[in-house]
């Protein structure tokens, strides 16, 4: 006749319970039952546990669900309600994480662009002097100048004649209040109970 | 509305009420609403409790049960009699729940908050009890729970279907789709896991 551990025991109580061991293995459950009280103890409390989660208190729906479920259809045969509307998480996630990369790289350009960029020659507006066979007069005559090389940055091209650049915020850019503001403030109280 | 009306409808009543679940089905198939209504009310219960304890959050639970009926609404014809109903009925709600605990688990990487605790049942104090008792037993209660809660979804989902619904194992390993000897094992460890947690105060 096989013999049983405490391990195997355990193992199968499930089994047992169930019905499903062979002669040979419940013979050898029942023996290593009687001659052992720690696994006697085990079988107890497994028991006593199942009891307990079958006494579990049983969870109900709440009084509007009916309601609920048949507006919920309703919304679905007028097509106002998306087929499946609890997506897999997974599409979320790649959006997130497209999201950030996106921001990830604007940033990176928005950086760049800051930078200063060196103008090259062939943008410059270089007037030439229509070629004569007179000398032209003093009137018609060009001058041709050849333009410096500069270096400007985003800031240059805003036209400040219409738009007003923004101040550097700092205590100066503070407006500071007029009488008339000033006896408006006077009038809320932050007292409680006060006017 | 006429008496033979009345009583072919209370009779109609009667035959829904004793139907079996495929009857029902193959009913509301063919496009009988009461009989949407009958499966309904017979699984609406069973799947709050089971969906319920899985995330330990009734109002989630409540909607996913609603989104479960819907998609049987939806999907009535996909159902072929080829497996018992209730098993077609609870692998849609386990497979929502799973997603569910999913995109929990996405959220909380990258969320620092947490949610708050479960929802209260809809539970009326009984006056008459024994005080003493009604303490001692809901501890015994909500420490089970807790424990259930902490235990991996594998162990959990089988614990619940086995010993809060009372399902089959053969039933269990079909709705989630499992040999029936890893249910049976999974069933054991997780039995075995909340007994060492519980020693002593079951």
């Amino acid at each position: 006749m096989r013999s049983m551990n405490c391990e195997e025991f355990e193992r199968r109580y499930t089994a047992f319970k169930a019905g499903t061991l062979s002669a040979d293995e419940v013979e050898a459950f029942v023996k290593h039952q009687q001659s052992c009280s720690l696994c006697r103890h085990f079988t107890e409390e497994s028991d006593a546990l199942r009891t307990r989660l079958l006494d579990l208190p049983k969870l109900k729906t709440s009084p509007y669900f009916l309601a609920a479920l048949h507006r919920e259809i309703q919304r679905m045969e007028r097509g106002l309600r998306k087929p499946d509307q609890m997506p897999s998480p997974l599409p979320r996630f790649f959006a997130a994480a497209t999201g950030f990369a996106v921001a990830v790289i604007v940033g990176f350009i928005v950086f760049r662009s800051d930078q200063p960029v060196t103008k090259s020659n062939t943008e410059a507006p270089a007037v030439v002097a229509e070629s004569r066979s007179e000398a032209p007069s003093l009137d018609e005559q060009t001058v041709v100048a050849e333009p410096p090389e500069v270096f400007f940055t985003m800031d240059e091209q805003i036209d400040t004649a219409t738009h007003r650049l923004p101040e550097p915020a700092g205590i100066d850019s503070f407006p500071i209040p007029m009488e008339d503001d000033l006896w408006q403030i006077n009038q809320v109280s932050t007292t409680p109970g006060g006017n | 509305m006429s008496d033979a009306e009345k009583k072919a409808e209370s009779g109609e009543e009667i035959l829904l009420k004793d139907a079996t679940d495929e009857v029902l089905i193959a009913r509301f198939q063919e496009g009988d609403l009461q009989a949407f209504n009958e499966i309904v009310f017979r699984y609406q219960n069973q799947l709050i409790n089971f969906v319920g304890r899985l995330l330990n959050d009734r109002i989630t639970a409540e909607d996913i049960v609603q989104e479960t009926f819907l998609r049987v609404y939806r999907n009535k014809h996909r159902y072929k009699e080829i497996a018992r109903f209730s098993t077609w009925i609870y692998t849609i709600a386990g497979n929502l729940a799973r997603t569910e605990l999913r995109r929990r688990k996405i959220r909380n990487f990258f969320s620092i908050s947490q949610r708050g605790e479960t929802e209260k049942d809809y539970e009326i104090p009984d006056v008459d009890i024994d005080v003493e008792k009604e303490v001692e037993g809901r501890i015994n209660k909500e420490a089970i729970m807790k424990e259930i809660t902490k235990l991996p979804v594998y162990f959990r989902e089988v614990i619940i279907l086995r010993d809060v619904q009372d399902l089959t194992y053969e039933e269990i390993s079909r709705i989630l789709n499992v040999p029936l000897g890893t249910v049976k094992s999974r069933v054991n460890r997780g039995r075995t896991q909340i007994q060492k947690k519980l020693k002593g105060k079951i």
